[in-house]
């Protein structure tokens, strides 16, 4: 009953059973189209129109390109994410000082309030040997961290100068928001026009953008390039650990005339020093001549300055960069070749 | 009403579709339980192969191009739960047996026929696609790995694991006909038109 030709049999009679009765070609047609136009449905011509996309999405890459891309951003624009984002600058005031009591310090907030403009000062009291000591806390709306930082340091001045010993913090103020995909993307671009703007003005820019961001403390050196345009030098420090790696920082992009700088209006080098569990790597980000070039160095701070200087400079070559690397103390300095 | 452009679109089908209406018919059943589902995916398959005609440039590769719509559609009606559609027999009328041949050789093939069905049903969707455009149809294997839109390999392999399931199925039949018998046939699972005897 298993032999091998009984399969064989039972195929041949299964081929001639199912080519029996084959119905009219004209006549299968003339069904199809009938039921089509009776059910006549929406969903029909609905199916239709989809299978017609999906067909001119497979033969023309372009439009498959653009529909994907307006996908993109409408998803960007719905879905939200949740991230942190500095919304504000907290200032932190300490005064101290023997003579200070309840009537001085309700001044000294007072005159907080008028210097900043806020309505609100939290007053912190410690005690300490050399007398009270007291810490003015406000929260401002404000987004550009140096504006704050050049009142509250005035403040901090004519304090000082009544005979106050007072000192300013500020820090910027995050909050844990949840906005759309497409708000957080322009959130971690800073965009700045280099149009008509002189190196020092743009070098504070830089500065105040990044502190807005929540980079206060990024090393921001602008100069005059000798063939013309800007020399940009950016330095952040972050350190993190495993469970908690170093928080992303925003991408700069320099534009001129409306359009993203490609490098050939200068030099910008990035450096960024990443140390996470004790390990520390150093990345260069360099833009020169319309190239870019990164170099990376783990254990960085086991390399004296010229096996560093060395490291990069034949990453950034083997990338097409054309540039000097020379590292004293460890600060980098990258030049491209004359 | 049909548009122009609709009229000419389904005669263009129509010409292209002349030739290999009857294999594709017959291996429409040939994938299906029974002729009546076979029927059904083929009127699907031409219904689709009608939305996708203005995407067919190379009407020589009309063939391929129209079973591999057969057989993605084989794939969803396996996946779908079933559908009520108008059997074609509504329109024509119930069709007559041929008359004249020896009755019980007519039923034996129809018992061989009804097995086969059987055992290609126990069978993967891919895999069934695979025997039945290969050994039944006698495509070669690259036709079949091109109408499956899959690899040579990948077909040998179904090839391979579909004989593989046969056999058993053969084997675990021919024990069960050795055995005694209560009832072979599994309700539903096949559904071949009986033939009344001819009493020439």
């Amino acid at each position: 009953m298993n032999d091998p030709s009984q399969l064989d049999r039972d195929f041949k009679a299964l081929r001639e059973l199912s080519a029996r009765d084959v119905p009219d070609l004209d006549a299968t047609i003339e069904t199809i189209r009938r039921r089509e136009l009776e059910s006549g449905s929406t969903l029909r011509n609905f199916r239709r129109n989809v299978m017609a996309l999906f067909h001119s999405i497979r033969t023309r890459p372009a439009v498959a390109a653009a529909v994907f891309a307006v996908l993109a951003v409408l998803i960007a624009m719905i879905v939200p994410v949740s991230y942190d984002k500095v919304v504000g600058q907290d200032v932190a005031l300490t005064v101290a000082g023997k003579a200070i009591g309840r009537a001085e310090v309700a001044g000294l907030a007072q005159g907080l309030k008028t210097a900043l403009g806020v309505k609100e000062v939290l007053v912190d009291a410690f005690s300490a040997k050399d007398g009270p000591r007291f810490v003015l806390h406000t929260t401002l709306p404000k987004r550009s961290g140096a504006e704050v930082q050049r009142a509250s340091m005035d403040f901090a001045r004519a304090l000082a100068a009544r005979g106050y010993a007072a000192s300013v913090q500020v820090t910027p103020h995050r909050e844990r928001v949840r906005y759309p995909a497409v708000a957080y993307a322009f959130d971690q671009i800073i965009s700045i026009s280099i149009d008509g703007k002189s190196s020092a003005a743009l070098e504070q820019e830089i500065r105040d953008r990044l502190a807005q961001a929540g980079v206060p403390d990024a090393q921001v050196s602008v100069t005059d390039a000798p063939q013309g345009g800007h020399e940009v030098k950016l330095t952040v420090q972050r350190e993190g650990n495993a469970a908690t790696p170093p928080e992303p920082l925003p991408q700069l992009v320099l534009t001129k005339n409306g359009a993203p700088l490609g490098g050939g209006e200068g030099l910008s080098v990035k450096v960024q020093k990443k140390k996470v569990d004790g390990v520390t790597s150093l990345s260069v980000d360099v833009t020169s001549n319309g190239k870019e070039g990164k170099a990376e160095v783990s254990n960085s701070d086991t390399l004296g300055d010229a096996a560093l200087a060395n490291a990069i400079a034949t990453q950034l070559r083997q990338q097409g960069l054309n540039v000097n690397v020379t590292v004293v103390g460890g600060k980098i300095s990258i030049e491209p070749v004359k | 009403m049909d548009s122009r452009a609709d009229t000419s679109r389904w005669d263009r089908l129509i010409r292209l579709l002349r030739p290999i209406h009857g294999q594709a018919v017959a291996t429409a059943r040939r994938l299906s339980r029974s002729a009546h589902d076979g029927d059904d995916l083929y009127q699907d398959a031409v219904l689709r192969a009608y939305d996708k005609l203005n995407g067919l440039r190379d009407e020589s590769r009309f063939r391929s191009w129209f079973f591999a719509t057969l057989l993605s559609r084989h794939r969803s009606s396996v996946r779908r739960p079933r559908r009520e559609w108008l059997p074609i027999e509504d329109l024509l009328g119930r069709r007559e047996e041929p008359v004249g041949e020896d009755g019980a050789l007519w039923e034996e093939e129809r018992r061989r026929a009804e097995r086969a069905a059987r055992a290609l049903a126990g069978l993967k969707p891919d895999q069934r696609e695979a025997v039945v455009l290969h050994d039944i149809e006698g495509f070669s294997v690259e036709e079949v790995a091109d109408m499956q839109g899959s690899t040579i390999p990948a077909v040998k392999s179904r090839l391979t694991r579909g004989r593989d399931r046969l056999r058993s199925f053969y084997l675990r039949h021919a024990r069960e006909s050795e055995a005694p018998r209560n009832e072979t046939l599994t309700a539903g699972t096949m559904a071949w038109p009986a033939k009344e005897r001819s009493h020439e």
